[in-house]
């Protein structure tokens, strides 16, 4: 009943997302990190080669054998999506968020949307085509972990609704051809009254107003928003009205962005968990040949070694724990907020250690001193690790009838 | 001459292969590497396309030892060559599988993209 073999299609995924990271993104990881974006002839190359950051891209679903039986395939994208995004984050965590494709907006457009939002907002992904970007703006300048506190409002108008307000903090939010926006129809509702729209590059009203300077993933495009007065068409209501009609008495909005976190938390806990295998992969090989072999100074290398590599493997484990039971269809918010709260902390964790052995070697231009400025954030987006604590005990806790 | 890809069988396919690649070998200079195609379930059976010096040369079976090898099934093949199927896309879906040199296979796809398939779909 439990294994922790990977089979042969997750080995392959692994070993090949793993090459992609050592020969594509490594050689222009310390290069992007200085100019602050990832060069876009390396992106249009890329796309080219049908690479991109999408969790949809991973079968198993709907897949039919080739001879036409039918034969019943267990889900397997999300832990397809953890295996890969663990290489991605070794590879270089900026340059991963910074692949083409959906990124985080395509959970919520693929879990809510409907099947028209899905063909319209989805297919536009193409490596025949430049490289696009979808992105997911929730975070405001009062509203980021408290998400029930949105101001952003969505007022109904004949035909569409009218947004007004401002979004921080978005992931690839200037270059994206569509930005699943949260918005509220009505603050006295509540989560309830929140609504998730797509909003299209190029509408009248929406602006990418700055682009943040960052301590780490400073190839990551991280956009600020403006909302004025920007209509968006009925269609672009992410599942339609009838998807909140149906759902009138249930949280609504609130839960497009939560199930998105189900799903988006153990991938972004998996690359926090391939900053921390760098850096301590990077610190491991160093001190094979350059520390004594006894004394001291080799035992509390070896201790601090051994430290960083429990948390990674605990961290990993946690992980697939989450994205196999997003797999097999049972909740997994607690697991979900369990592992990012735990690989967050780790990644920076295990980077400081592998600062500490690497000494002043690792302070300038290195690739521990970045991925230790990486890192960080990795504790913060996707929720708070303060907020996976509270995710984690209101799932604890709710089932005794105690509300935390 | 319009024929889709599918209508070919998989020898058939090879032969189109090495003509096209024999016509135009400009992407396929300075190359020296050993593919190795897998053929599974209907059609089965294992070609080796040799690049060398600019020739593009198919064999069947396998008189060489190949630097990577590819393993699908026939139609599945027929879309990758076409570009009908993104080979990325069938990798992490699992319907192609690799061994050996994984850089290799990447370069294959990029390679099999500069040659027009239009007359193909």
């Amino acid at each position: 009943m439990i294994s922790f073999q990977l089979s042969d299609h997750q080995q392959q995924v692994k070993e090949i997302v793993h090459w992609f990271a050592e020969n594509e993104m490594r050689p222009i990881s310390m290069e992007a990190d200085r100019l602050g974006k990832v060069p876009d002839e390396w992106l249009e190359r890329i796309n080219q080669l049908g690479i991109q950051l999408s969790t949809s891209s991973f079968g198993g679903d709907k897949q039919k054998s080739g001879s036409g039986e039918k034969k019943k395939t267990e889900r397997q994208g999300n832990r397809l999506a953890v295996i890969a995004s663990e290489e991605l984050g070794w590879g270089d965590p900026a340059i991963a968020l910074t692949l083409p494709g959906p990124g985080l907006g395509g959970p919520p457009v693929q879990s809510s949307g409907t099947p028209e939002q899905k063909e319209r907002f989805l297919s536009i992904f193409s490596r025949d085509e430049p490289p696009r970007w979808g992105a997911y703006a929730l975070t405001e300048p009062d509203a980021g972990s408290d998400v029930s506190g949105i101001r952003t409002t969505a007022k109904k108008v004949e035909g569409g609704y009218v947004l007004n307000g401002q979004k921080i903090f978005i992931t690839n939010g200037g270059r994206a051809s569509w930005v699943v926006v949260f918005a509220t129809i009505d603050r006295s509702l509540g989560r309830a009254g929140h609504r998730a729209f797509v909003v299209e590059k190029g509408t009248p009203g929406f602006s990418c107003t700055r682009l943040a300077h960052k301590m780490g993933i400073r190839a990551s495009e991280t956009a600020e928003l403006l909302f004025e007065d920007c209509f968006v068409p009925d269609e672009n209501l992410l599942g339609g009205e009838e998807y909140y009609q149906a759902k009138a008495s249930g949280p609504s909005g609130f839960r497009v962005a939560m199930k998105t976190f189900d799903n988006t938390r153990p991938i972004v806990a998996s690359m926090a968990i391939g900053i921390a295998r760098a850096a301590y992969e990077y610190t491991l090989d160093l001190v094979r040949r350059e520390y004594p072999k006894q004394g001291s100074f080799y035992h509390r290398a070896s201790e601090l070694l051994a430290d960083a590599e429990l948390d990674i493997e605990a961290a990993r484990l946690l992980t697939w724990e989450a994205a196999w039971k997003a797999d097999i269809g049972q909740p997994n918010a607690k697991e979900a907020a369990m592992c990012k709260a735990y690989a967050g902390k780790i990644a920076l964790d295990v980077c400081a250690k592998c600062l500490e052995l690497l000494g002043p070697i690792g302070l300038e231009q290195h690739i521990v001193e970045k991925l230790y400025r990486d890192a960080k954030i990795f504790d913060i987006f996707e929720g708070t690790n303060q907020i996976q604590h509270l995710v984690t005990a209101r799932q604890l806790y709710e089932p005794h009838g105690v509300r935390v | 001459m319009a024929k889709n890809i599918q209508e070919y069988t998989v020898d058939e396919a090879w032969e189109e292969i090495e003509k096209n690649l024999q016509a135009d070998p400009k992407p396929i200079e300075g190359l020296n590497v050993v593919y190795q195609y897998d053929i599974t379930g209907e059609e089965e059976g294992t070609y080796q396309l040799h690049l060398s010096d600019g020739k593009a040369k198919v064999e069947k079976g396998t008189p060489a030892e190949p630097d990577c090898t590819l393993q699908m099934g026939a139609s599945d093949f027929k879309d990758l060559l076409v570009g009908n199927l993104n080979g990325t896309a069938a990798f992490m879906s699992g319907k192609l599988k690799v061994k050996g040199d994984i850089g290799l296979a990447i370069k294959l796809e990029s390679l099999l993209r500069k040659y027009d398939t239009s007359q193909y779909k």
